[in-house]
């Protein structure tokens, strides 16, 4: 055992009553007893408190209970600082399991959100398949169909009225009526030097706020 | 002074062109057409004096259909200002549109009033030059129908005073010698014609009863032409529609063969088409009519480009290589990006205003602001399709000059994405990133969505990223350094891979895209424009 060891045993043997630093310092008749007696301190395991004109050492744990028999107001501190302190604990056990809810609950809209965000690619991924679908009809097929029943339908001076080969267009190509006027807007936009539209009809293409409804090819 | 040194405004402004503004002619395919007019006129000329055929043989139909404000007018008006047509054939230009009702008398007045104005004069010219000529042959009958007395010879009125008053309408001859002294040359109709113009001056007053009269009529008045001036006649009838009155006249006038002439019939393919229903017969005979005069391509932007040259050109003392590139540059972007404009008097209408406009601010060339002025002046609910920015048309148009370079272009778009993603992320749209992110290889632009995963972005719109699609991904994911790529590029790509956006930009949105950084460099970013950032953002997926 250290002399520091034997200096903590002696003092806790003297319990509540303690043990006066200079009876102590008798005791171990060391060089350095002052040092090591700090260094305990320093270490929590002792205190030093005076008690009428001597200095006396406790045991740490002593010296609390010596203080609530000896001292009445720091015994009713004290008891209503632990009522608070067990307030607290009980909050902050309420608060942490709170918390604990809280991130349950947060995982769990984790979960959901993430389940979200597959849903939502999912159904952007069915979308485009859908769309490729529909719109696999590209701007070059329609075109070729459309040359192909335009030359079939044109007068001597090749032109065609829009509408009366609308149907026969829209059953090969599978587009609806509207889906067919934009995509001859757009050949027609696309490819002026091929396609001349001229104003007239009852249904076309509007520009300059004019029903568009002939066609033909150059 | 007005742009590129011009001394007046050239272009037209006048919704329908006259005959001074049809003197100018430009156009590939219209002088195309032009000349194939021109081939039927010298074809039945050199026929004329050939007795093989028959006078009946002598009627050609040529129809002229193509849509409106495309230039038919223009080419038939043009053909009046051409001497070599002019020295072949007399033209009656009739725009049916005016001529309501379309009774008979009503026609015809149009018809002769279709001729030029001193068409008749002339008719009286060539009739005194016949007088003339009979002095030798017939003295006493030319006296006897001039009215050339003993007074006269007393007074000293020559033959030639009886003339003049003859073409001043001062004086009326006498019917019946004149039926004698003409009758050798022409018919008892054609007679009374004459008589009709010598009275009136006109034909103004000459009542007609049946649509028979209107033909024998034109007949005689073809007939006249020849006799007179050796002449074809032209009728240029123009905005000819399914009206069944038109129908049935112009129906009755090629059947009746007019001797000497030539019909021209200037429709639309609406009109052509009615007509097909209205009346099959005639679609059958304006079907095989021996001219029908194509100006397919007449709204081409090559056709358009070269008229509008040509009007400055004929304006223009010199018109330099530059400024004509630069009007034609102009005008292709017009071209392009308005395709309701794609017809020649769209274009002329907009570049006449722009040149007024241009002028006032005495600008050497027509400008770009000016341009958007005439055609938001013009054209007040004309917006850009398809622009997300609402760019205003002048920077639009400016931009896509300068978009034509592909360096510039590149760069530009590169800057833009980066504002456009710092902007966003000022806007909270997107976190910003906390670590200094540096592109590296093929990355232009980096940043965190707002899930936090790391994308990275590339432009991909000159041609070697364009090709090398492959080599940018690897490249990306092989160093790990984000989660996401998108590639932004310019060609359409149904290129589908894990993890990598490809977004097709189009030139709007590329155009929008560097006037939106344009106006964040600049600090100009307005209280609307945040809604619009970010939407463009969304447009190119970056979000």
């Amino acid at each position: 055992m250290s002399d520091k060891d034997d200096i903590v045993n002696t003092i806790n043997s003297f319990g509540l009553v303690g043990i006066k630093k200079t009876e102590l310092k008798k005791q171990f008749m060391l060089d350095n007893f002052d040092a090591l007696l700090n260094e305990l301190i320093q270490e929590d395991k002792l205190c030093i408190s005076k008690k009428g004109t001597f200095i006396f050492c406790w045991g740490k744990e002593y010296f609390l209970e010596y203080l609530l028999n000896s001292d009445l107001k720091f015994k009713y501190l004290y008891k209503d600082i632990s009522a608070v302190q067990l307030k607290i604990d009980n909050y902050s056990d309420s608060i942490f399991k709170y918390v604990e809810n809280l991130e349950s609950e947060l995982k769990e809209v984790k979960n959901s959100f993430n389940k979200i965000e597959n849903k939502l690619n999912e159904i952007k991924l069915k979308s485009e398949e859908t769309d490729g679908s529909s719109n696999s009809l590209s701007l070059d097929a329609f075109k070729e169909s459309f040359n192909r029943i335009l030359h079939e339908n044109s007068t001597s001076i090749g032109w065609v009225e829009l509408s009366s080969v609308k149907n026969e267009i829209c059953h090969i190509c599978g587009i609806s009526e509207n889906e067919y006027y934009d995509y001859v807007r757009s050949v027609a936009e696309t490819f002026p030097e091929k396609y001349e539209l001229s104003s007239g009809g009852y249904e076309g293409i509007i520009l300059r706020g004019i029903v568009h409804g002939f066609v033909r090819c150059i | 002074m007005y742009p590129y040194d011009l001394a007046l405004n050239p272009f037209p402004s006048s919704p329908t062109p006259t005959i001074k503004i049809s003197k100018i002619f430009g156009g590939k395919r219209h002088r195309l057409a032009l000349n194939s007019i021109k081939d039927c006129i010298i074809d039945m000329y050199s026929k004329l004096n050939n007795d093989i055929y028959g006078d009946e043989e002598l009627f050609k139909v040529i129809t002229v259909i193509q849509d409106i404000g495309s230039g038919k007018t223009h080419l038939a008006l043009h053909m009046k200002t051409l001497s070599s047509i002019v020295d072949k054939a007399i033209i009656s230009y009739i725009d049916l549109v005016q001529v309501h009702p379309r009774e008979i008398n009503n026609v015809f007045s149009a018809i002769v009033k279709g001729f030029d104005n001193a068409y008749f004069n002339n008719v009286l010219e060539k009739l005194c030059d016949y007088f003339r000529r009979s002095l030798a042959v017939s003295p006493k009958l030319v006296k006897k129908a001039l009215k050339h007395g003993f007074f006269d010879t007393l007074n000293g009125t020559s033959i030639e005073d009886k003339l003049k008053q003859l073409l001043k309408i001062k004086i009326q001859p006498s019917i019946n010698h004149l039926y004698d002294l003409l009758s050798n040359d022409f018919t008892k109709s054609e007679i009374q014609l004459i008589v009709e113009i010598i009275k009136n001056g006109n034909l103004d007053g000459f009542v007609l009863k049946s649509f028979d009269d209107l033909i024998s009529t034109l007949n005689n008045l073809s007939s006249l032409n020849l006799k007179f001036f050796h002449k074809l006649t032209i009728f240029q009838i123009d905005e000819f529609d399914a009206n069944i009155q038109s129908v049935d006249y112009v129906k009755g006038l090629i059947n009746s063969h007019i001797h000497y002439s030539i019909l021209m019939l200037i429709t639309t393919p609406s009109y052509y088409s009615d007509i097909s229903r209205v009346s099959p017969s005639l679609f059958d005979r304006l079907d095989k009519a021996n001219y029908k005069i194509d100006l397919a391509g007449s709204n081409s932007y090559d056709e358009i480009n070269d008229i509008v040259l040509e009007y400055v050109e004929q304006n223009a003392s010199k018109l330099a290589d530059t400024d004509k590139t630069d009007l034609s540059s102009k005008i292709k972007i017009i071209y392009d990006e308005f395709p309701d404009f794609r017809n020649i008097r769209s274009i002329l209408n907009i570049l006449y205003h722009s040149t007024e406009l241009s002028s006032k601010k005495n600008s050497l060339v027509i400008d770009e602001q000016s341009i958007e002025d005439s055609i938001k002046n013009i054209y007040p609910g004309l917006r850009l399709r398809g622009s997300i920015m609402g760019i205003p048309i002048s920077d639009f148009i400016k931009m896509r000059k300068m978009s034509i370079d592909a360096d510039y272009l590149s760069l530009g778009i590169k800057n833009a994405v980066i504002n456009l993603i710092d902007y966003v992320e000022e806007l909270g749209t997107v976190k910003k990133s906390e670590e200094k992110m540096t592109p590296e290889g093929y990355l232009d632009a980096i940043y965190n969505d707002h899930l936090g995963k790391k994308i990275g972005v590339t432009i991909a719109i000159d041609l070697d990223k364009n090709k090398n699609f492959d080599k940018i991904v690897k490249s990306t994911k092989r160093n790990l350094l984000i989660d996401k790529l998108i590639i932004l590029t310019t060609n359409i790509t149904n290129i589908k891979k894990n993890d990598t956006t490809f977004v097709t930009v189009d030139r709007w949105k590329l155009v929008d895209l560097l006037y939106f950084s344009k106006k964040y460099s600049d600090n100009e970013i307005k209280l609307e424009d945040p809604q619009k950032a970010i939407m463009l953002a969304k447009s190119i997926q970056l979000f």
